[in-house]
């Protein structure tokens, strides 16, 4: 469908950017000015010292979060790789002692520069094992290599996940205990 | 012959046939678990039930046979109400674990819930437990939560393998397969349990954790342990052989395939050479890729063609057999057949000759060579060849051909693997990994069957097929050949099978294309047998109507 484009016209003041450029001149002038003396409407963020808040929706780093007794709560499920656009993830399963869990990540390794931080594969976890809401955005490093965030990598930044272990079925056995996702 | 109606479909159907088939004739589809058309009927899961006109309650289509003038109906409201509290208790005590269930994306019971139940569980009690990850034997292991106990793993083992290793213990929902007391499940058929079970209660230790299935790339081939050639898929991944399941070919293995069958492509995957060894200057080597490797052999062809040697393995494909033969005739080559060896047959599927294509190498070489030597002959005329080309050197290399090659000036050997012949060789050529080459095979009953190449070759390695043409236009040069080498490195191998059927009586009248996905058998007295007929598309033998093919990409798919 064609669109239809508002061409501006400008005149001839405009057409030959004398009058323009010192217009600019001017903004940035009254700008510094202001941020020197009067400190009002500044916005500049002095990072990495300040940061502006991030939303809670914001998808940085992944993280893989713990059981309450601190053990990695992916069960190597493979669907968040299976989700995964970018074909980024890749785990390697392991049979575990505990009669209790079927199987375990021997790893689990993203490559970040693959990744393109579209958050599926915390909506596929079952487990509440994968966030992306470290907060962590800047991920500069030297080489290719240092890319690839691994289960130790991930795990650090994890923390106790609060969602209730087993899912929602389980927790409606003890009645009233509050079951999915508790708020703080 | 009996007339049957089937949700207001007429079939004709011979007698004694049960009401499954005629109703899969019809297109009717009917869910089963226990049923397996290689083994016999128990009828105990009762998901199979149907409504038969006169008959005053629902039964099971499985066992009951057809009559003439019956007329059955398997999607009326009882039908579906029976069908969907069939699976409630199925289910009562089924774990749920699909997210961590390696049957997960093939399971006949997932796939039954989401189209003939979904419905909640209305279970306010404990589940009943039951052992995990119980291990049976070395190659099977067993959730008896997510068993449904269709006993199917017990038949077989009571009718294929013959071994009795399984039983179930208890009853009702305590039910539990279980092996008696000092027996394991050891028998050298026994993943075809794992194959046959419907759910994920029966797992391969091999394949156990490795993959999920969705994300498997299936093959049609034919599986290269032995002479029998079962008809296989091969199911890989990222260029990967992962596992390789039986697929049903009645003339050939039926349902099933043994276990060493299973391992002989990934036990080798890492394996596969990449690259040879050629001469370098001041009597060093280097490592090659193939075509350097060829240049060599060449090279010494060219200097002089007296006292040529070629040892061809039995298991080499037809096309590569066949073009070796024909660079042998060119080149006025001795030509000899290696054999392997290390290998037990039995009376169920496991041929004694461990050679894939025994039957169709030595048909070839009858046609096209004066005559052929095996690896007694080779230690024999050592000392009069000059150069020998040993092409698959997955033979048994025992110590007096090892000992009598180190004797021959030029030693080339062709290969995949590395091995006792080719550290002992001047030049290796590395092939193209098995699993990454096509051909045709011919069993030891005369079953010509194709292989699918799952895999991408490697570019450093050249097929055995590619290597004879490579040689021959190199020496035998485009003008005055004694014999016309008409193939050329990239000839594929429907065109080598095509030129082969014509070249060698024994395979007169066969194509590559008429030998699809089962295969035809060789002709008897220059008679070829009748292709199989296709009954409405699908073909007339019965496939096992319970396994689905999982598909890809993979689609989620929810319940109501």
């Amino acid at each position: 469908m064609a669109k239809v484009v508002n061409r501006m016209h400008p005149d001839f003041a405009t057409q030959s950017y004398v009058v323009e450029a010192f217009k600019g001149v001017a903004l940035v002038t009254r700008q510094f000015a202001r941020n020197l003396f009067a400190k009002k409407d500044v916005v500049t963020v002095h990072y990495p010292e300040d940061r502006r808040a991030y939303t809670p929706r914001f998808r940085g780093k992944h993280r893989l979060m713990l059981r309450d007794d601190k053990s990695v709560r992916c069960v190597a499920c493979m669907l968040c790789a299976t989700a995964c656009p970018a074909n980024c993830i890749t785990i390697v399963a392991k049979e575990i002692d505990d009669s209790t869990i079927e199987k375990a990540p021997v790893s689990f390794d993203i490559d970040l520069l693959k990744c393109i931080y579209c958050g599926f594969c915390e909506e596929a976890c079952p487990c509440d094992a994968i966030r992306l809401d470290s907060g962590v955005h800047t991920l500069p490093s030297y080489t290719r290599r240092d890319q690839k965030a691994g289960v130790v990598n991930l795990l650090a930044l994890g923390s106790a996940s609060i969602a209730s272990q087993g899912g929602e079925n389980r927790a409606h056995s003890h009645e009233g205990t509050a079951h999915g996702r508790s708020s703080h | 012959m009996a007339k049957v109606t089937v949700d207001g479909v007429e079939v004709e159907v011979p007698a004694g046939t049960s009401v499954l088939r005629a109703a899969k004739q019809a297109g009717a589809d009917v869910p089963v678990f226990c049923y397996h058309p290689g083994l016999t009927i128990p009828a105990n899961c009762r998901m199979c039930l149907v409504d038969i006109e006169k008959a005053p309650k629902p039964l099971p289509a499985c066992y009951t046979e057809v009559a003439d003038g019956m007329v059955v109906r398997t999607k009326t409201d009882k039908i579906k109400a029976t069908q969907a509290a069939v699976l409630e208790f199925i289910l009562l005590n089924h774990p749920v674990d699909c997210p961590v269930c390696d049957q997960a994306g093939e399971c006949v019971l997932q796939e039954h819930y989401i189209t003939y139940s979904a419905k909640p569980s209305r279970l306010d009690t404990e589940k009943v437990g039951k052992p995990k990850a119980k291990i049976l034997g070395p190659t099977v292991i067993l959730d008896a939560e997510r068993c449904i106990v269709c006993t199917r793993c017990v038949r077989f083992c009571e009718e294929i393998s013959k071994t009795n290793e399984l039983t179930v213990e208890s009853r009702g929902e305590h039910s539990e397969i279980t092996t008696p007391d000092g027996v394991e499940l050891n028998n050298p058929y026994s993943l075809n349990v794992v194959d046959i079970c419907p759910v994920g209660a029966l797992t391969s230790r091999d394949f156990r954790f490795q993959k999920r299935v969705w994300f498997l790339d299936q093959k049609d081939s034919v599986c290269t342990g032995c002479a029998r050639g079962c008809s296989v898929r091969v199911d890989s991944h990222k260029n990967k052989v992962d596992r390789i399941v039986p697929r049903y070919n009645p003339d050939v293995n039926n349902y099933w395939m043994c276990d060493d069958g299973r391992k002989s492509l990934h036990t080798r995957r890492d394996k596969a050479l990449t690259l040879g060894v050629v001469p370098g200057p001041n009597d060093s080597t280097r490592e090659a890729p193939a075509l350097d490797g060829l240049r060599a052999i060449a090279g010494w062809l060219k200097e002089s063609q007296d006292g040529v040697g070629i040892a061809l393995s039995a298991s080499l494909t037809n096309e590569d057999a066949y073009t070796w033969a024909r660079l042998a005739k060119g080149l006025n080559a001795k030509v000899y057949l290696l054999k392997r060896v290390g290998w037990q047959g039995d009376a169920i599927l496991r041929s004694a000759d461990r050679d894939a294509n025994d039957a169709g190498v030595r048909a070839i070489l009858t046609a096209l060579t004066p005559g052929f030597g095996d690896a007694k002959q080779l230690v024999a005329d050592a000392e009069s060849l000059d150069t020998l080309i040993i092409v698959d050197n997955e033979i048994a290399a025992g110590d007096a051909l090892v000992e009598a090659i180190s004797d021959i000036a030029n030693v080339a050997v062709l290969t995949d693997l590395a091995g006792a012949l080719s550290n002992a060789a001047t030049v290796v050529v590395p092939l193209t990994q098995l699993a990454a080459r096509e051909g045709t095979l011919v069993n030891f009953a005369g079953w010509v069957q194709r292989l699918g190449a799952p895999l991408k070759p490697s570019v450093t390695t050249v097929t055995p097929h590619a290597a004879a043409a490579n040689l021959a236009h190199a020496v035998l040069g485009h003008g005055d050949r004694p014999v016309a080498f008409d193939f050329s490195e990239k000839s594929r191998s429907s065109e080598l099978f095509d030129s082969l059927a014509t070249a060698v009586p024994d395979f007169a009248g066969l194509s590559y294309a008429a030998l699809a996905d089962h295969g035809r058998g060789l002709p008897k007295d220059g008679v070829l047998a009748p292709a199989r007929a296709h009954v409405n598309g699908t073909p007339e033998w019965e496939p096992d109507p319970v396994s689905p093919t999982y598909r890809r990409p993979f689609h989620l798919r929810r319940g109501a």
